[in-house]
């Protein structure tokens, strides 16, 4: 009934864009090559980064999890969405470094249970029990944000239009600014929003089409459903463009639009800290 | 008038509360006859407003646009640039919506020719920018901006460039919050408190403390120390329930059932906010002076507590001592 039951890897339901097309050839790539144990077609050559010292106790564990998998057969998460946690952005896998261990945990007990409907990651979220499930969302959290993920840069007009829905939203036809509930900054607020600066443009819009179709969401986040039913197909693919385009800066600052905007790796690093703490000293 | 009165018991406030439910339904009615239909949620599930503001892409780019720029970023976040003034954690925007452009929330386009124009409140004619010291003044619960200062300037640029090509003079649609219908059932706080509860309280917040990330408030306290003071529009119950109905959940406007509007807006106009500023020293006789309307709460017991009471109630103007230097230069810095 909902469009979301389509969703099965391997199917792409006809006729949808070439994004959710790319995804999922990528994914069954991607999956394939973990179950071979091959390490997943990423562009960006990254050492899976060493947990910082403050990381709970069970960082060891959630660490083998997201590298290995917590059972045979069952790929680590780090088969698609990297060893660094940065997705694949292109392909409409998110990037997970980044957003906070609280968040990562309740999306995977929503797989889990099915509240969030998503074929993919269901068996691998159910494969896990919730200590895992907290063990691998506390470790992906205390990874740095990577510098820069691979992608291309997004269209300046669609990103220019998306920037004005982000920050204003359009009120004569009922949408909220996106700022409101994410921050200006698009970092997302602690306990209530995910960030999404920096996020991939069409796991974006995916998700923006999927809160629209009515399916199986997110509890937490229903609020999507009635913004995302105002919103155009041309809207959609302009805020995620805007949205992927945001670089994660220092605490507090304004997010730079655009690449080349911000110098990357020392910028890129302390964004993890400004998710714990966003707008810390300003 | 009914309802008039210090009420020394809740169980009292209860009962004089529905009474004023009562006559403010046959007020209402009176008042409003036809004109609900037409005007009910014309900023949301109406037909487009008659009047459209400029959008921002054509304020000029000259010296008079920098001001209207600057009337829009204060307008969007007061806190910010016109420290001085503001005493609390409010944006001129989260009720005038869409930055005072939406129809059925106040629009500036709308106000901005209606005056010059006497006002019940103080007794006389006021000028806009007198008005626009009210909004400092109580709903800001900060200090006001004296007449001609670059804030007040920029505010009424801002206005008057949403205003362009609006008739003078002329009461225009969409003007302040849609009239709302009276309740089938006296308002009451507690289904408000169940509304508030299952509507309101994700954003914001279970105590009405509003929400905020780094220091940046995104959803407004509804009460306590950093919300809207005892003597503001938005404290009556009749414009809180207009307001809710028309606009409220934000994106939302017009799920709420006329009574859950009322319902809801009870709940939140019988809670402890800062203090009116035209506090006589009496909580009894400041009701008597200000606040003799079935629509206002203040003098009222609720929830055990005197609404009003100094020993429990917050100060006014609380604006902060040393306000944070603009990040931008102000107008008024320049």
């Amino acid at each position: 009934m909902s469009r979301a039951s389509q969703d099965k890897p391997g199917c792409c339901p006809a006729g949808r864009g070439t994004a959710r097309s790319r995804k999922c050839g990528v994914l069954a790539v991607a999956l394939l090559a973990a179950l071979l144990g091959a390490p997943a077609p990423k562009t960006t050559a990254t050492a899976a980064p060493t947990p910082p010292a403050a990381a709970p106790a069970s960082a060891g564990e959630g660490r083998d999890i997201m590298l290995h998998g917590a059972a045979p057969g069952r790929a680590g998460c780090a088969a698609c969405h990297g060893t660094d946690a940065a997705g694949q952005p292109d392909l409409g896998i998110p990037r997970l470094a980044g957003l906070s261990a609280a968040y990562l945990e309740q999306q995977l007990g929503f797989f889990a249970t099915g509240s969030r409907r998503n074929v993919i990651m269901a068996p691998y979220a159910r494969a896990l029990d919730p200590g895992q499930r907290r063990a691998v969302a506390h470790y992906v959290a205390s990874l740095p944000v990577p510098a820069e993920p691979d992608r291309t840069a997004p269209l300046q007009a669609a990103a220019a239009r998306g920037r004005v829905l982000f920050a204003h939203g359009a009120a004569q036809q009922a949408v909220i600014a996106c700022a409101q509930c994410h921050g200006a900054a698009a970092l997302g607020v602690p306990g209530f929003s995910p960030g999404l600066a920096g996020q991939s443009a069409p796991y974006l819009a995916d998700e923006l089409r999927e809160w629209q179709s009515g399916g199986e969401r997110d509890p937490a986040g229903q609020m999507m459903h009635s913004v995302s039913v105002h919103l155009s197909d041309g809207e959609i693919e302009d805020v995620s463009a805007y949205l992927s385009g945001l670089r994660r800066t220092g605490p507090g600052d304004e997010p730079a639009a655009g690449p080349g905007a911000a110098s990357g790796a020392a910028a890129a690093a302390s964004g993890a800290a400004s998710e714990a703490a966003p707008g810390a000293g300003r | 008038m009914k309802g008039r009165g210090l009420l020394p018991t809740a169980r009292a406030a209860v009962a004089a509360w529905s009474l004023a439910g009562s006559l403010a339904g046959s007020l209402l009615g009176s008042l409003i006859g036809g004109l609900a239909g037409d005007q009910a949620l014309a900023g949301t599930a109406g037909g487009p407003p008659a009047f459209a503001p400029p959008p921002d892409s054509e304020i000029p780019n000259d010296r008079f646009g920098e001001v209207v720029r600057q009337g829009e970023r204060i307008f969007r976040d007061p806190a910010r640039y016109a420290a001085a003034f503001v005493g609390n954690g409010l944006h001129c925007s989260n009720c005038h919506l869409d930055a005072g452009r939406l129809a059925g929330a106040s629009p500036m386009w709308a106000a901005y020719v209606a005056y010059p124009a006497w006002r019940s409140k103080n007794g006389h004619v006021n000028s806009f920018e007198e008005r626009l010291q009210g909004c400092f003044r109580y709903s800001m619960n900060g200090k006001v901006p004296p007449l001609g200062d670059p804030v007040l300037v920029a505010l009424e640029a801002y206005s008057f460039f949403l205003a362009r090509g609006a008739p003078v003079g002329a009461e225009m649609a969409g003007r302040g919050f849609p009239k709302l219908p009276p309740p089938q059932q006296p308002a009451d706080r507690a289904r408000g408190a169940a509304v508030y509860g299952q509507r309101c309280a994700a954003c914001h917040g279970a105590q009405g403390e509003g929400r905020s990330s780094g220091g940046q408030v995104l959803f407004p306290a509804l009460w306590g120390a950093q919300s809207y003071n005892w003597g503001a529009g938005m404290g009556s119950v009749d414009h809180a329930a207009s307001f809710i109905r028309a606009n409220m959940p934000l994106g939302q406007g017009g799920t709420l059932s006329v009574q859950q509007a009322w319902d809801v807006a009870t709940y939140v106009d019988s809670q402890v906010r800062p203090q009116d500023p035209r506090f006589t020293g009496d909580v009894a006789r400041t009701r008597a002076a200000y606040h003799n309307s079935p629509f206002s709460l203040y003098g009222t017991v609720a929830d055990g507590a005197l609404l009003g009471d100094p020993a429990t109630t917050p100060p006014f103007a609380t604006v902060p001592a040393a306000p944070a230097a603009p990040l931008v230069p102000t107008a008024r810095s320049r």
